[in-house]
């Protein structure tokens, strides 16, 4: 006999048992990410060519505003190069934190009606959001070739830049996804973060630009962080200042803390939503 | 723990409050300035507190089937939505041992933008089917849909009856040692419907199957279950075997007091129509609950229209003890067939009159229901609302005989002939 104890207590959360859930129940998170996608370019005559469209027309915005017309200085890396290493991670962490942040509040008949860990929910945002990621990355190899840029041994840095860049959205994002059904002002932050953080990040710029007395303003930025340190794995350069550890910490003891509230708020979101 | 083996489901003390009036903290400022407030007013601001289920205790052993009925609001639903863990008790604690499913509602997480097949897939997963098992039973579940035809299209192109269907066939295909289900009988055509309970009652009696039954439907929840638990302003008013539930259920619902907090809740009823009284009365006007079966039996039911409506039915369903519905009537409210008659705001008085010779001895239930024509969902559904009983007058030169347990004994026309001698 299969020893399957569920225990409902007003009092207590069991946290052990809540990741033991989430484990049974993986196959849901892939389904999810699935149903995502297979959703998301339903109906479209273009269907999967939008992925590649939409960070295309970035590119080149970028490459015209700021490569051509204020010609920022990004050292012997042609500038195309440079925004698109920035932006792959950078829409990467935007797209988890915006979806995943939204994700309870949009999955609201589902919660009320049946059960399952609803962590599953923000998490296979960050599936979905690879598609895209990895698309641009396609690109990005492309005009390497094109540019004869060959990689070096940072390279092996590159999965723990994107790991990195995974928990920032997902950290942002779980935060968010709990608090907005609590408080539906969280909403409203949302945008407003994606946007505020693309000109906070060193996306378009190197974090060169920025006078050293204002640096250490960087460091509370853990994308910051990210973008340089996966360019720098990518393209070589100026390495991430030391700063970044401190950042990198911070948002793992932030992710930590997230999982716990929103495991708290968990069973409660059917009533909130 | 030894001696819980054969016990799948504990509940002890399980209560559930919620708050009306102020929604709970929705904005950040409020709960700020709750929590600052707080210092200096105390913990009490406004709104009051309403528990949906009081102190509710349970034991179900494994392979039993337990119905739960009590009337809209009782705490039915509230109740599955702990047990399946969509929600959190304020107070007390439940154990289930063995794999859980829950069905409160078929076709959750159906995505219109999918095909059927697709929906298949999804719907089992998050029903806690894993791949494996689902393409196991995927010709088996498209089979029993009916919809196979098109099974990949689109669910936005399927009718509402097609997707039920197709929803109830993924979840009867789920195969937990617990099952938990909420009124998903009520569901699809007549004959699906009666698919649906002949593999729910192939579940139910598999063996080892635990069920946890909510439903409106009397004749199945005594059909189904073995054991009855009857909820009321969520408390547990009765337990005991599935036919006595379904008795005491109808005898507390049908009665004055529970007709007049009824009429109490109509007060607040928003919405286009709302009942204002229902009087069964005897032939000369007076409000009675007993009757003898040559007397005429009159209902009725007095409501306010709050806005012009057109084709609006006051329907009477009236069933046995056990829950059978044996007769339907409704005030078609037409002098010319062309069309229903617009109901200009108003008060209105509908009085069905059921004709003398009719019951037999028995206690009769009453249940009230005013839509539009062919316009779901109901305006008002009233099950249970009234009672009466008749008994079978043996004075006169209609007796026949006592049928016992006959629900109508009406007087037919009969006519006797002659037709010759004898052969």
């Amino acid at each position: 006999m299969r020893n399957d104890v569920t225990v409902i207590d007003a009092e207590k959360t069991d946290y052990a048992e809540g990741f033991r859930d989430l484990f049974r129940h993986r196959e849901l998170l892939f389904m999810m990410a699935w149903r995502d996608l297979r959703v998301r370019y339903a109906q479209t005559v273009l269907g999967l060519v939008w992925a590649v469209i939409q960070p295309l027309a970035t590119l080149l915005v970028f490459t015209l505003l700021f490569g051509r017309g204020i010609k920022i200085d990004t050292g012997s890396i042609p500038y195309p190069v440079f925004a698109l290493a920035g932006m792959s991670v950078w829409s990467y962490f935007s797209y988890v934190m915006s979806q995943a942040g939204n994700s309870i509040i949009s999955s609201g008949d589902m919660i009320k009606k049946t059960y399952f860990p609803r962590l599953v929910i923000p998490l296979s945002k960050a599936i979905v959001g690879f598609v895209d990621f990895g698309v641009t990355l396609l690109f990005l190899v492309g005009l390497l070739v094109a540019y004869r840029i060959a990689p070096t041994i940072n390279l092996l840095w590159l999965p723990f830049y994107v790991a990195m860049t995974v928990v920032c959205g997902l950290t942002v994002g779980i935060w968010l996804s709990a608090l907005t059904i609590r408080f539906r002002d969280f909403q409203h932050v949302i945008p407003f973060m994606v946007q505020l953080g693309l000109y906070a990040t060193p996306v378009a710029y190197p974090a060169s630009v920025i006078p050293e007395k204002y640096r250490f303003l960087f460091a509370l930025n853990p994308m910051a962080a990210a973008v340089e340190g996966f360019r720098w794995s990518v393209l070589g350069g100026e390495p991430p200042s030391s700063g970044s550890h401190y950042a990198f910490a911070g948002v793992l003891v932030l992710f930590v803390l997230g999982i716990r509230y929103f495991r708290k708020i968990e069973f409660s979101m059917a009533d909130l939503v | 723990m030894r001696n819980d083996r054969d016990r799948a489901i504990i509940v002890d003390g399980i209560s559930k409050q919620y708050r009306i009036g102020t929604p709970s903290s929705r904005s950040f400022r409020d709960a700020i300035v709750r929590s600052v407030g707080g210092v200096f007013k105390g913990p009490s601001s406004g709104g009051a507190d309403f528990w949906a289920l009081d102190d509710v205790s349970f034991e179900l052993k494994r392979g039993e089937v337990l119905g739960i009925i009590g009337r809209n609001g009782s705490g039915k639903s509230t109740l599955l939505k702990i047990l399946s863990r969509i929600t959190r008790p304020t107070r007390g604690r439940a154990t289930i041992q063995g794999r859980v499913a829950a069905l409160l509602e078929v076709g959750t997480g159906f995505h219109s933008e999918l095909t059927g097949r697709e929906n298949i897939y999804l719907n089992g997963t998050i029903l806690g089917m894993n791949r494996a098992e689902i393409r196991s039973k995927l010709d088996e579940i498209i089979d029993f849909s009916g919809v196979s035809k098109f099974i990949d299209t689109p669910v936005k192109h399927y009718s509402s009856g097609m997707s039920v269907r197709l929803a109830f066939a993924v979840a009867a295909h789920l195969e937990p040692e617990i099952l938990i289900i909420d009124e998903v009988l009520a569901v699809g055509d007549v004959e699906f419907q009666r698919k649906c309970l002949g593999k729910m009652q192939d579940i139910a009696s598999s063996d080892g199957r635990t069920v946890l039954f909510v439903s409106h439907h009397l004749p199945s929840v005594k059909k189904l279950c073995h054991r009855g638990l009857v909820l009321s302003h969520g408390k547990k008013i009765y337990e005991g075997s599935a036919s006595d539930a379904i008795s005491k259920y109808l005898d507390y619902s049908g009665n004055r007091q529970n007709l007049n907090a009824v009429l109490e809740a109509e007060k607040r009823r928003s919405g286009p129509v709302r009942l204002l009284g229902l009087k069964i009365c005897g032939p000369d006007g007076s409000e009675s609950e007993h009757f003898s079966s040559d007397e005429k039996v009159l209902v009725e039911v007095r409501y306010e229209v709050r806005e012009e409506i057109e084709d609006l039915l006051v329907k009477l369903i009236i069933h046995d003890a056990d829950g059978n519905p044996i007769l339907a009537t409704a005030d078609l409210d037409y002098p010319n067939r062309a069309g229903f008659k617009k109901k200009a705001p108003g008060i209105y008085r509908s009085v069905c009159e059921i004709p003398a010779d009719l019951f037999g001895t028995q206690t009769f239930y009453v249940d009230l229901r005013i839509a539009k024509r062919e316009v779901l969902p109901y305006l008002v559904e009233l099950k249970a609302i009234a009672s009466f009983d008749t008994v079978i007058m043996c004075s006169n030169d209609k007796n026949y005989g006592d049928m016992h347990g006959i629900s109508l004994r009406p007087d037919f026309r009969w006519s006797i002939a002659k037709e010759g001698s004898t052969a």
